[in-house]
This record gives structure tokens, sequence and C-alpha cells, in this order.
């Protein structure tokens, strides 16, 4: 009888082992697997990266698995409009964000069609730089901190 | 990483310059490590650096001298390794993410800094 139970126990514990380990097995096969690290395409192949939690990078896509730097450091918002991508940065300093003070994060503004990087900025010389290049009708501020919605893990 | 030297390699050719530095970043669970589970699992992405120079040598002597160059490619590949986000939803992705989070949250695990270096050589080829 003891033997009969024995077997039972060990049956129901390889039978629930195989049961965790092949539905897991199988999400990682259909690619479901990732990191942490995940991307948020924009505009005419350029992207922002999360590479780690202190390199969130804005790049352009050289083939469909790296890209080339265009704005390095932390990424601490963006936001774009067909043409153009602006983004802050927190300039290095880890506590920096732009809701405690605007003028401690450094202001990018990105022409995607002609690939010409203007800034960094100062919040005002950012605005101003919105002007004179006759930018609007740009998406709210998307924080990458969290993930944003709309953003790919490990594609 | 192949195809990512190769790529600059060409536009370091097509530069003319002799020494130039590319910096990017890389997706390693691509198509070149659709099954490297464990590379994808631990890296996901991470930063480069590559320093290309050219590299020339002359041999012979007189008519019988001849020069031939090579691409010498310092690569350097980088990452943090840390979890920095607590992520919803009930995926094994998301409970081996949160499980990271959690350790790191009460410094049972600490984040840490990686790099790889390795050179790469090209053949040489008549100047």
């Amino acid at each position: 009888m003891k033997r009969i139970i024995l077997f039972l126990a060990v049956g129901v514990f390889v039978l629930s082992f195989l049961l965790l380990l092949v539905p897991s097995r199988l999400s990682l096969a259909e690619n479901q697997i990732h990191n942490g690290d995940w991307e948020y395409d924009l505009p005419n192949g350029y992207t922002i990266w999360h590479v780690n939690s202190q390199e969130i990078v804005l790049g352009h896509y050289n083939t469909s698995n790296s890209i080339s730097t265009v704005i390095e450091g932390t990424i601490l918002e963006f936001c774009h409009n067909d043409d153009f991508v602006c983004v802050k940065t927190n300039n290095g300093n880890e506590s920096a964000t732009s809701q405690n003070d605007p003028d401690s994060v450094c202001y990018y503004l990105i022409n995607t069609i002609d690939e010409t990087v203007y800034g960094p900025y100062t919040y005002q010389e950012f605005e101003d730089s919105l002007t004179a290049f006759g930018v609007n009708t740009l998406t709210d501020w998307i924080a990458t901190k969290p993930a944003p919605d709309g953003a790919t893990y490990g594609q | 990483m192949q195809e990512e030297v190769a790529l600059n390699i060409q536009k370091f050719n097509s530069s003319g310059l002799r020494m130039a530095t590319y910096t990017g970043s890389v997706s390693l669970y691509g198509r070149d490590n659709k099954y490297d589970f464990d590379l994808s699992y631990s890296v996901g992405k991470a930063s480069y650096s590559m320093t290309i120079t050219t590299e020339e040598k002359t041999t012979g002597f007189w008519f019988f001298r001849t020069t031939k160059t090579r691409t010498v490619t310092a690569v350097k590949v980088s990452d943090v390794y840390d979890f920095d986000e607590y992520r919803e939803g009930f995926t094994l992705s998301n409970l081996m993410n949160n499980l990271g989070y959690t350790a790191q949250t009460i410094e049972v695990i600490v984040p840490f800094s990686w790099d790889a270096e390795y050179t790469v050589y090209g053949d040489w080829t008549k100047a």
C-alpha cells in the first residue's frame, strides 16, 4: 500500500513538473521571453531603446537588431510628430526630473527627415527652437519609466 | 554582432578616415540569436563601441615593394545587469523579472556593470 502511495506521489510530482515545464518551453519558443529591455519605434527609422536602467537612448536602426546611438544617456521623456522627435535627458544627473526642476534636464530636438540634432537646450531654448522651426502637433510627453504603452519587448 | 561589425567597417571604408569610433546598441534576441535563450534572457540589449583603425604593412624593396592594409576593429560590448521595473501580468517573464526586482529592492542582489572586449582583424589587401 505504501509503495502505491509513493508511486502515485512521485507520479503527481513528475506530472506537475511537466505541466509547468512544457508551457514555459512553449512560450519561450514563441519568443515570449524578454528581460525588461524594450523598444519604442518612432517615425523614419528612429527608436527609443531601453538598454538598461541607466541607458535609455534614442537611436536610428542600422539593422533590425541594432541601432546607431543618436542621443545617449538616460532619456526621461520624449514626444514626436511625423518629422520631429523631442527628448529630455537627465544630463548625467540621476536624480534629475523635469517635474522637480525643468532646468535640471537637457532638451534635444531631432529632425528625422534630414537627421539633424539640435541641442542640448535649456527649457527656454527648447521652447524657442520649437517656435523657430515651426514644430507643432507633437504628442504629449511620454515617460520612459515605467515602460510606455506601445513599447515592445525582445522581438 | 558580426553584422554590426561588418556594417561599421563598410561605413569606415567609405569614410576615408584612418580611425573612427562608432557607438550603438545591439539587441541579442534577433534573428542571429533566436534560439540562444541564455543570451537573450540574461542580456537582451547591450551597448557597443567599435574603434576601427587601418593597419599598414610594407614588404619587399625597390620595385618589389608592396603595401598592404587591413582594418582592425576593437569592439567593446557593455551593459548593466539590473531589474528596474516591476511588471504587471502573470507571465513567466514577468514572474522572473519581478523576482529579480524584489531581490534588488531588498538588496539581496545589486546591479552590476559588465563589459566584454575583443578585436576583429580584417584580411590584408593591397593598398
